[in-house]
């Protein structure tokens, strides 16, 4: 194929770009581990806090009842899950794909890491609002059932807000993520089809 | 091989590959520096399994492909990578600018074993780095290369016509 040779010609005579200087890749490097560093230090520290501020509740306010105990714990809960998936501390335990391995196999790590985050989110948005919907129920119940209007107020708003957050929030936040993976999942599928097409 | 060294011989090479992926030389820029980034966080567990141009070239074409990613989450777009562009250049210099725009059409993945092509890499690196067969890797580089030179030839005849139409004038 002489055009081929040609190309091949037009290809190696091709200048040497300016490109950053060695030193300038190391610093790069060193502050983008800084700040992976920093971002995950944060958000462990934020979900400390928040740990910390609502555990002392706990054992500060003597309740009456169990479920405003019981609704504390589930709002905790809640939270903790919420900014750890926030935060992406969710890279610690869901591991993504080699980027030393061979582009197949990193190609089909990646496939498996995405369908799972897509799994993950779905089911953890749906996870974080409906436990944080009971968590508000169950403690507020103590304070309802003290005062008929106040219970009435309490619940009409926790109602509103719970099928505010759970019909538009919560889906909103699941259809955005979905379209953003799934295109994700397309491209790596075809690339993965591409690599896999036998002769 | 220390690092310096290491970027010292591939660093052109993987911008090559990096704008042959995105056919920008600013995001190349960025794709190629995250490579080295790569190199340089992992040159201790390189243990000598392939040669040092093939690990590189491996770390290279998962952070190209892992772009999709980035600029889907970032640009909020379906397509990720520019439109290739279709316009003649005329200025000889210019030549392989249209070489990229003519790789630009290619598939994604086929983008990348070209570039590896023209950089000289032997069929069984290439086969390595993307852990495929070299058999089938052959078949796949003649219809990639018969591909590229059919979309080049086209710009030839374009490039042609327009210079003889200058002349005229």
């Amino acid at each position: 194929m002489k055009t081929f040779d040609k190309i091949e010609g037009i290809w190696q005579k091709q200048e040497r770009k300016t490109l950053p200087d060695v030193s300038e890749i190391i610093k790069k490097t060193k502050k983008m581990r800084r700040k992976i560093i920093a971002k995950h230090t944060i958000g462990i520290l934020i979900l400390v806090l928040t740990f910390t501020w609502i555990s002392t509740s706990l054992f500060t306010y003597q309740f009456e009842l169990t479920t405003t105990y019981i609704g504390i714990i589930v709002l905790l809960l809640s939270i903790v899950m919420g900014i750890a998936f926030q935060s992406q501390l969710i890279g610690i335990i869901l591991p993504k794909s080699d980027i030393l391995s061979d582009s197949r196999h990193h190609l089909s790590q990646n496939l498996i890491y995405q369908s799972r985050l897509k799994f993950l989110h779905k089911a953890g948005s749906s996870l974080y609002y409906l436990s944080l919907s009971m968590g508000l129920v169950l403690y507020l119940y103590e304070f309802a059932s003290r005062d008929f209007w106040f219970g009435i107020t309490a619940y009409a708003i926790t109602g509103t807000w719970i099928a505010f957050s759970w019909f538009y929030l919560r889906k909103r936040s699941v259809q955005k993520n979905e379209r953003k993976i799934d295109a994700f999942i397309e491209e790596l599928q075809k690339a993965c089809k591409a690599l896999s097409e036998s002769a | 091989m220390n690092f310096e060294d290491v970027y010292e011989a591939f660093s052109d090479k993987i911008f090559r590959l990096c704008k042959s992926y995105t056919n920008d030389d600013e995001w190349a820029k960025d794709l190629m520096q995250d490579t080295f980034i790569q190199v340089y966080l992992n040159i201790k567990k390189f243990r000598n399994e392939s040669s040092i141009g093939t690990w590189v070239y491996r770390i290279a074409s998962n952070i190209c492909m892992r772009q999709m990613e980035r600029a889907l989450k970032e640009k909020n777009i379906t397509s990720y990578l520019p439109e290739p562009k279709i316009e003649v250049q005329h200025d000889e210099n210019d030549r392989h600018e249209q070489l990229y725009n003519c790789i630009a059409q290619l598939e994604k993945t086929e983008r990348l074993i070209i570039t590896m092509v023209l950089d000289g890499l032997s069929y069984k690196d290439i086969a390595e780095v993307l852990a495929v067969s070299e058999g089938n890797l052959r078949v796949k580089i003649h219809r990639i290369k018969r591909s590229l030179t059919e979309k080049f030839m086209e710009y030839e005849i374009e490039h042609d016509q327009k210079n003889i139409g200058h002349i005229k004038q």
